[in-house]
């Protein structure tokens, strides 16, 4: 497991709803877990099917630049290349930031999704996510993050080299 | 709705500096890759134009599959007139993979091309729509690998580039373009071509996205291609890690030491490079190693590979073709035992460790000193400079690279019928006819069963190549059309950006449901293209293709019936080579001759002038083709 895997974060002291900070009793309840993507990189061949399979189910054609997932390669330094998938935070900057609660907890895999009706492209989740793993469709204005594809992932499916690996959030 | 291409090319000027778009639909009829490069090329070029000549047009084309999930699609070609070929020079394509084709699709553009040649060294950055020559003063002179790593960092460290070296820049005939660590264009001399218009480097970045027709046909068909490449209870077997030809113990020792990955080009589940870290040398990736392993002739321990994989290194950042540096090594110690030539004269250490000699003759080459100066001229010319019958160990009279020693023409019966009525070196096709379907490659380490059992071999092959007897080295039959089907599906392949070496691999060697059956291309290209086309269309559009590179021979006076004939040397049908499996060890000129006239009769050419006839043009829907010919 890489570290950008290593799932929740445990340095969110404060919760920002409609811009103002709330009361601690107004604080929401936990947030449920997820399903998670784990990446074995080492295994990685920089093919970039997954940019490749994960945009063309989302945006209905082929642009790797609006994956939700990214694989970066320096191959003149690099031994092998880093797949940047979103660990669907526990505590999840992107969710917590946004002043329109326009990212919510899909019900059946727990990822972080965004809603585009209520997403106004104000873009505070993306600078809020310490990760760059959210950001702003730029002809539509809203943004984007990886879904988790309602639980069958396709960087999962499509990866030739097993690299990518999901799993459920437990029923409990 | 269509998918797979954008109808937009690139125009370049070097020579005034001037960039413009053209539209790339009308070429739509040549699919993409080397057929449109080569209509292109028919249309606009002169035929008396050399390869160092500015009006010689570099041109860069991606297919329609290019940067589609289809798998195993991601290359592009290269198209001009290439150095290499002897005494004539030939329009040749040369595929390159990586990311360099895909990256300039989602840049928006379906290919480039590049004409004219700068005063000074500039270098191509292509992104988001547009295009730009900037200066390359600083980048002159530098190797392959830090003139890439410098136009990234001027570039924030994202694109693809694809570089010359030294070699590119003296001209070297054997001079190949390089992308990232192992990807090369490099059997064509283009490297040379790019310096001639002192051109340094071409680099794209693209954010743009590739239609695709049906995007849920498409994921089907990948999956099912996928899965039919890809054993998932044997995965080393099909990757770079292990198997590919890394068939000796010390091959497996050596990766098992310095292996730290595996290197794909896009959209490539196969990922037949094996990246290396060794101590001294530069992190690189490379597929077949072996076959350098075979021909400098150290195969022994993992020194002797360690030793390889040096060499590997240094000639692709030179920027030279490995497999001309083989002939070239090969040459010398044959020049070296006829005592045609000796140290002090050369200034190569003859008699030292081939490890020593390797890297000294790579650096002659690329820099052209000492002997290099002739060498980089390749073979046939270098025997004339030298004299003293040196052209007597020139095996292929044309100049065209010989992969190694079991390449010669008499070692298969194709292998003596693909070098006369094709642009490409025999290899290139023959590696599709006997390693794939044969299923002699892709054998685990210390494993000799091939993958295939004889009656698959032999249903695949039927199919395939329509005769059972088309994978027997031994006799010219059926040859004629084993050679016009594979050549159909090759242009095929690098028109729509398939891996001609993993082609066979996608049309099923691992599904039962699958094996042999190339239906899959078509779906993939229909899903993709929205182009309803069955098998028998593709495979016409490949026949289409062949035709005009014929035509292109035709009018630029390098293919003709007397040059078919001639392609092979006289001592391919006197001197008997021991490895043949021809009776006599040698090629029998008459049945050659006989199985070559078949072959005019499958592809319509006439057979006293070996010229397309119009009729056949016409049966191909390129009627129009015929006008280029006056």
């Amino acid at each position: 497991m890489t570290d950008q895997n290593r799932g929740p974060r445990a340095r969110h002291t404060y919760v920002i709803t409609g811009g103002a900070m709330k009361d601690e009793e107004e604080r929401p309840a936990p947030i449920r877990p997820s399903g998670t993507l784990t990446v074995d990189a080492a295994k990685c061949s920089g093919c970039r099917t997954c940019e490749m399979a994960c945009s063309l189910i989302h945006e209905g054609v082929v642009i790797p630049a609006l994956a939700r997932l990214t694989v970066r390669h320096d191959v003149f330094h690099e031994d092998h290349p880093t797949v940047l998938v979103c660990p669907q935070c526990l505590g999840p900057e992107c969710l917590l930031a946004c002043p329109q609660g326009a990212i919510g907890v899909d019900e059946k895999t727990g990822a972080r999704v965004v809603d585009e009706e209520r997403c106004d492209g104000c873009g505070i989740c993306v600078k809020a996510c310490h990760l760059g793993m959210i950001h702003l469709e730029p002809r539509s204005k809203k943004a984007y993050k990886c879904d988790l594809c309602g639980g069958r992932p396709a960087c999962v499916e499509y990866c030739p080299q097993a690299v990518i690996s999901y799993k459920p959030v437990r029923d409990s | 709705m269509s998918g797979g291409t954008l109808g937009r090319l690139v125009r370049v000027d070097l020579t005034s500096g001037r960039i413009c778009q053209d539209d790339a639909s009308r070429y739509a009829d040549f699919v993409g890759g080397v057929g449109v490069a080569s209509r292109i090329y028919l249309e606009e070029v002169d035929p008396g134009v050399g390869a160092f000549d500015p009006e010689n047009p570099l041109i860069f084309m991606t297919g329609p599959l290019t940067g589609t999930p289809a798998p195993s699609a991601g290359r592009s070609t290269f198209y001009a007139k290439s150095p290499v070929g002897y005494p004539v020079e030939l329009c040749r394509p040369s595929s390159i993979g990586g990311t360099l084709g895909a990256e300039l699709k989602y840049a928006g553009f379906d290919g480039v091309v590049i004409s004219g040649a700068s005063e000074r060294p500039v270098y191509l950055w292509v992104e988001d729509g547009a295009a730009e020559l900037r200066d390359a003063a600083e980048l002159w002179g530098l190797d392959t690998f830090a003139t890439q790593q410098t136009v990234l960092r001027w570039h924030d460290g994202l694109g693809s580039v694809a570089a010359i070296g030294p070699s590119g820049e003296h001209l070297g005939r054997m001079a190949a373009i390089v992308h990232g660590t192992g990807f090369a264009s490099g059997l064509s001399g283009f490297g040379a071509v790019m310096g001639s218009k002192k051109l340094k480097a071409i680099g794209v970045r693209g954010t743009g996205d590739v239609p695709i027709a049906d995007p849920q046909r498409l994921l089907v068909a990948v999956r099912r291609a996928t899965r039919a490449m890809y054993d998932p209870s044997d995965p080393p077997r099909m990757t770079g890690m292990r198997g590919l030809g890394w068939t000796y113990p010390e091959g497996d020792e050596f990766i098992r030491r310095y292996s730290v990955g595996i290197l794909a080009c896009h959209g490539c589940p196969v990922a037949c490079q094996g990246v290396f870290r060794v101590p001294g040398v530069p992190l690189g990736a490379d597929c077949c190693v072996w076959p350098h392993a075979m021909c400098f002739g150290y195969t022994e321990g993992v020194e002797g590979w360690k030793a390889i994989w040096e060499a590997c290194s240094l000639v692709n950042r030179l920027g030279l073709s490995m497999y001309e540096v083989h002939q070239s090594f090969q040459f010398v110690l044959a020049l070296r035992d006829a005592g045609i030539i000796d140290e002090r004269e050369t200034g190569l250490p003859l008699h030292a460790d081939p490890r020593e000699l390797v890297r000294a003759l790579a650096e002659q080459i690329a820099y052209r000193r000492g002997l290099g100066e002739h060498l980089a001229e390749l073979l046939p010319r270098a025997a004339q400079a030298i004299g003293h019958d040196a052209a007597r160990f020139v095996i292929d009279s044309r100049g065209w690279p010989i992969l190694m020693p079991s390449e010669d023409p008499r070692c298969a019966s194709t292998k003596a019928l693909l070098p006369t009525v094709g642009a490409q070196p025999p290899y290139n096709d023959t590696w599709a006819l006997w390693g794939m379907w044969g299923g002699s490659f892709h054998l685990p380490v210390g494993e000799t069963r091939p993958l295939l059992s004889a009656p698959e071999v032999e249903k695949v092959t039927r199919r395939i190549l329509g005769d059972e007897r088309a994978t027997d080295p031994s006799s010219f039959d059926a040859k004629a059309a084993a050679v016009f089907r594979s050549q159909n599906y090759r242009m095929l392949a690098d028109s729509l950006g398939f891996c001609t070496w993993v082609l066979p691999l996608e049309c099923g060697f691992y599904d039962d449901e699958l094996r042999g059956e190339p239906g899959i291309l078509s779906e993939l290209y229909s899903a993709v293209t929205g182009n309803e086309t069955d098998e028998a269309d593709l495979l016409r559009l490949g026949e289409r293709i062949q035709a005009l590179e014929r035509l292109q021979g035709v009018k630029r006076g390098y293919f003709s019936r007397a040059q078919d004939l001639r392609a092979l040397g006289g001592k391919l049908f006197i001197e008997p080579n021991p490895e043949s499996p021809l009776p006599g060890g040698v090629v029998d000129e008459a049945r050659l001759r006989e199985e070559l006239d078949r072959y005019y009769e499958l592809r319509g050419w006439d057979r006293q002038s070996g010229v397309p006839l119009a009729s056949e043009l016409r049966r191909l829907g390129v009627g129009e083709l015929l006008a280029h010919l006056a």
